[in-house]
């Protein structure tokens, strides 16, 4: 009987324990590499800190300063910022005929995306894909040069 | 009998306390539950306007696609109210950001009150861009509404109404999710906060369950210790007087367990012929109908050892307490109070020392005996009881002799009285007894002859044998006359005759028997001024050198020249004196007359220029601690020389403090003052104390002198014995009471040197005392007998 309520003891211990130390497991997760791309997100336009970046890791960190929820959405292309094929709603971006390179599904008001990307030289663009912002003005271009 | 109750609750103090705690813990449970209440219906109501703004919310964006829609339907010339729209999308956009008034549902012309949707910075924000977006809208869909399809630049503002409408939608579904997620976590946190005041809901009333029943039962706990624990006897009864509670305390009181106590009737533990105000109080208790009667009755319990303890009970009322139903007898042992009070009334109507009656209820008894006596005309009478020597016992052997002493002889004479007789101890040696029921003469005489009977047996005290005898006065009840005062005193009287009469007998109380005690008592008061009056005089009468005739010495004589009565003699007055203590300064009249009148003899007659004196001392000056600085003032005054004083003492003041006594006479003997023991011989004569004693001269008591000349008598020889043990002990010996030429011849031959009587001189007045000492020389039988009285 004794040996019983022990045995639990130590094993309600155990799991206690682990919750305790399981975040912190997490949280020691390796850091995104690569210089960092501020990028700031308002309602309809998109401001980069720096036009252009060598190519490599690059960590964007997306800020949304608007009220509103966004999209942050990467493609590789050499088409202008404000001349990306619409869907057939004509409110938003075909992103299927472009090279999708990333993506934050949604960056909430007053927060922090965090988007780590590989990028090889060329030219990319950034929108947000929700009905009527990409037409709104929310889109900006980033250079990545080849390294070194 | 049985009287309302004054409150009953025996454990008022620490209930109180209880009742507080229990109070304060109440309180703070009401203070729990009240808040979780408060909150859950505030939260409640919060939920509800929440839930109404995210509807009106989510109507906002199905309401700009109606605007859009109704602006393009215009523009192609159909009939639409973008207006309505737009004032109705404002409203919301203004209602929802600060308070106010809606349609309560989309078309309906009922209107409800909105409160702000919400206070959440982030919602807040996405509703002003909402309404900024909305009056983008509208200022766009103004720009298209004033066109008609295919008119230049329609198709530009057409596009920016799409891309505007796309925006408010977008911002809408934002604003209403951020809302909508709101609500859920602010319900989510409703929920939490309500199972966790349900949590404490239920500790708290758990905690106050455990409380109270904690409580309940440590006051029952309290409660039971109290009542097993006490002293007093807890009993419940049922209407028939049946036990049905008992604690445990009878086990002490009447030695019977109370488990065994409980179905057995109470009354069956009382004494039968005892006990009649409690069962009546049962029984009328029983019947009351006031539920808060109660009542008290004392009786007496009987122990299983078959002894009886006194109780006392209150009975209380309590058929109609649920949790008492029944009787409840509170008792208490009251028997070390009983006893004491009987031992306090034994003390006040009791002698301590021989348990017999006291003067008080001697007195009372007395009082009643003549009451009846007045009535039914029987007699009764009064003896007064005097033990003879009682003071020598005291003095000689100590008080505690003296105590065992009176208890011997009231045990003798309770032995002596029938039942019906009162014997009481009136103080001192004296004792008191009353014979009731037709007390005549004779049954009194034979209760006297049966008393001293008793007192003709020694008594045994400290191992010895003492000889004490009783003297009894009498006094019978005159029917109808007598008080008790009266009756008292007469029998004191009567004492008082028989031990003037020689002790160890009775008297009846005589009439006459109270004059002669006025007449002493007369004497009394007349001494008390004779010595300031001058009427005592002192007469001498000499003491002769059997050889020479001559006066060796004059012994003084102390005479009373009464104003009324005449001459007295000393036996008239000395023992008054001597009772009153007139005897002290009268004593030292006599010596300072005595030591005077000597020192004039001495220089008158050079034929008694060596004349001496001799002076009594009574026991009362004996014991005054001036005695020794008196006597020697005295001597200074008169310039008397102290060899020429003798000093007189009887065998019986020797007696008295003895230790004291030698002490004095030692100092008297180193003033010079010669000392003589007056009628040797007739006192208890022990040979001892004239060692002890710095004795000079013995004087032979006359009653030996009287027999001397006789010639089957054995006094010549005991006079003889006694000179020659005063030569042995060097002591000169001084013949009293010699009346006859016979008497001086043995005395003579028996070697005795002087003495003195009326052979030689009666007492003398000084004058003729002065006469006789000039006759030097002359036969004594030359001297006249004629008035002779005894010295």
């Amino acid at each position: 009987m004794d040996r019983d309520i022990r045995k639990r003891i130590r094993l309600y211990l155990a799991i206690g324990g682990f919750a305790l130390l399981a975040p912190v497991a997490c949280s020691a997760a390796p850091q995104p590499k690569g210089p960092v791309v501020d990028i700031t997100l308002r309602d309809f336009h998109i401001d980069t800190a720096s036009p252009s970046v060598a190519g490599g890791d690059v960590v964007l960190q997306v800020h949304n300063d608007a009220p509103a929820t966004h999209e942050f959405v990467v493609v590789r292309t050499n088409l202008p910022a404000d001349g990306l094929p619409l869907g057939p709603d004509g409110l938003s971006v075909n992103e299927d005929w472009l090279d999708g390179v990333g993506e934050l599904n949604e960056v909430g008001a007053g927060t922090v995306g965090t988007l780590p990307l590989t990028l090889a030289p060329g030219r990319y663009v950034f929108f947000c894909n929700l009905d009527g912002h990409y037409l709104g003005g929310m889109h900006a271009v980033l250079e990545v040069s080849p390294h070194g | 009998m049985v009287k309302g109750a004054a409150g009953r609750r025996l454990l008022a103090p620490g209930a109180l306390h209880l009742d507080r705690r229990i109070g304060r813990t109440l309180a703070v449970y009401l203070v729990v539950i009240t808040v979780i209440v408060g909150y859950n219906a505030r939260a409640i109501a919060d939920q509800r306007g929440s839930a109404l703004s995210v509807n009106v919310a989510a109507r906002q964006r199905a309401l700009a696609e109606r605007y859009e829609k109704d602006v393009v339907l215009t523009t192609l010339g159909i009939q639409a109210d973008p207006g309505a729209d737009a004032e109705q999308l404002l409203a919301n956009a203004d209602a929802l950001l600060h308070g106010g008034e809606v349609l309560a549902v989309q078309g309906a012309d009922e209107e409800i009150q909105i409160h702000p949707a919400s206070h959440d910075r982030l919602v807040v924000a996405k509703l002003e861009e909402e309404n900024r977006l909305i009056q983008e809208l509208i200022t766009v869909g103004d720009d298209l509404y004033t066109m008609r399809a295919g008119q230049p630049g329609y198709q530009e503002a057409l596009r920016n109404l799409r891309i505007v409408g796309a925006q408010v939608t977008s911002i809408s579904n934002d604003a209403v999710g951020q809302m909508t997620r709101e609500t859920e976590s602010a319900l989510a946190r409703l929920v939490a906060v309500v199972i966790t005041l349900g949590v404490l809901g239920a500790i708290a009333a758990l905690g106050m369950a455990w409380f109270l029943r904690m409580t309940a039962a440590r006051r029952a706990a309290q409660f039971r210790s109290l009542v097993h624990n006490a002293s007093d006897l807890i009993t419940v009864l049922d209407a028939t007087g049946e036990i049905r509670y008992q604690s445990p305390s009878a086990q002490q009181l009447v030695g019977v367990s109370s488990e065994e106590l409980i179905g057995t009737s109470y009354v069956a533990l009382l004494d039968e012929n005892d006990g009649g105000r409690l069962r009546s109080i049962l029984a009328d208790l029983a019947t009351s109908t006031d539920p808060s009667a109660s009542a008290t009755a004392e009786y007496r319990l009987r122990h299983q050892d078959g002894s009886w303890r006194s109780v006392e009970s209150i009975v209380s009322n309590q058929t109609t307490d649920p949790t008492v139903k029944g009787l409840v007898l509170n008792t208490r042992d009251v028997t070390d109070r009983k006893l004491l009070q009987e031992e306090l009334a034994q003390q006040a109507f009791h002698d301590s020392l021989t348990g017999l009656s006291n003067r008080a209820v001697f007195r009372d008894r007395v009082d009643h005996a003549l009451a009846r006596a007045t009535r039914t005309g029987s007699r009764s009478a009064v003896f007064l009881l005097d033990l003879d020597g009682f003071k020598t016992v005291n003095d000689s052997l100590g008080h505690d002799a003296g105590d065992q002493l009176l208890i011997a002889a009231a045990q003798r004479l309770q032995f002596q009285g029938r039942s019906s007789d009162t014997v009481a101890r009136i103080g001192g040696d004296e004792f008191g007894i009353l014979l009731e029921d037709d007390a005549d003469e004779t049954s009194a005489r034979a209760m006297a002859d049966r008393l001293l009977a008793a007192f003709s047996v020694p008594f045994e005290v400290r191992g010895r044998e003492l000889f004490v005898r009783a003297t009894i006065g009498i006094a019978l009840s005159v029917a109808g006359e007598s008080n008790t005062d009266e009756m008292i005193r007469n029998a004191d009287t009567a004492m008082y005759a028989a031990k003037a009469a020689g002790k160890a007998r009775y008297e009846f109380f005589r009439p006459f028997m109270h004059a002669r005690a006025l007449e002493r008592f007369e004497v009394q008061a007349d001494l008390e001024v004779a010595l300031i009056r001058h009427e005592f005089v002192v007469h001498y009468q000499p003491i002769v050198d059997f050889e020479t005739g001559k006066a060796l010495s004059v012994e003084a004589l102390v005479r009373w020249n009464h104003p009324t009565r005449g001459l007295l003699g000393p036996l008239e007055f000395i023992h008054i004196a001597e009772d009153t203590g007139v005897i002290v300064p009268l004593g030292l009249w006599v010596l300072g007359q005595a030591c005077r009148q000597t020192v004039a003899w001495r220089s008158e007659h050079p034929e008694a220029s060596d004349l001496r004196v001799s002076v009594n001392l009574s026991t009362r000056q004996l014991l005054e601690p001036d005695l020794v600085t008196r006597v020697r003032q005295i001597l200074e005054e008169s310039e008397l020389e102290p060899a020429a004083l003798t000093l007189e003492l009887t065998e019986g003041s020797l007696m008295q403090k003895i230790e004291d006594t030698v002490t004095k006479l030692r100092a008297l003997k180193e003033l010079g003052v010669r000392l003589a023991i007056d009628d040797f011989g007739t006192g208890s004569s022990s040979l001892g104390y004239l060692q002890r004693f710095p004795i000079d001269i013995l004087k032979i008591d006359k009653s030996f002198v009287d027999g001397i000349a006789t010639l089957d008598s054995e006094d010549p020889a005991l006079v003889r014995a006694i000179v020659e043990m005063a030569k042995t002990l060097r002591l000169e010996t001084v013949a009293e009471g010699i009346e006859e030429t016979e008497q001086l011849d043995e005395l003579r031959s028996a070697g005795c040197r002087s003495g003195q009587g009326y052979l030689f001189a009666r007492p003398l007045h000084p004058d003729a005392m002065g006469t006789f000492l000039s006759k030097v020389g002359e036969e004594p039988g030359a001297m006249t007998r004629s008035d002779a009285t005894s010295s």
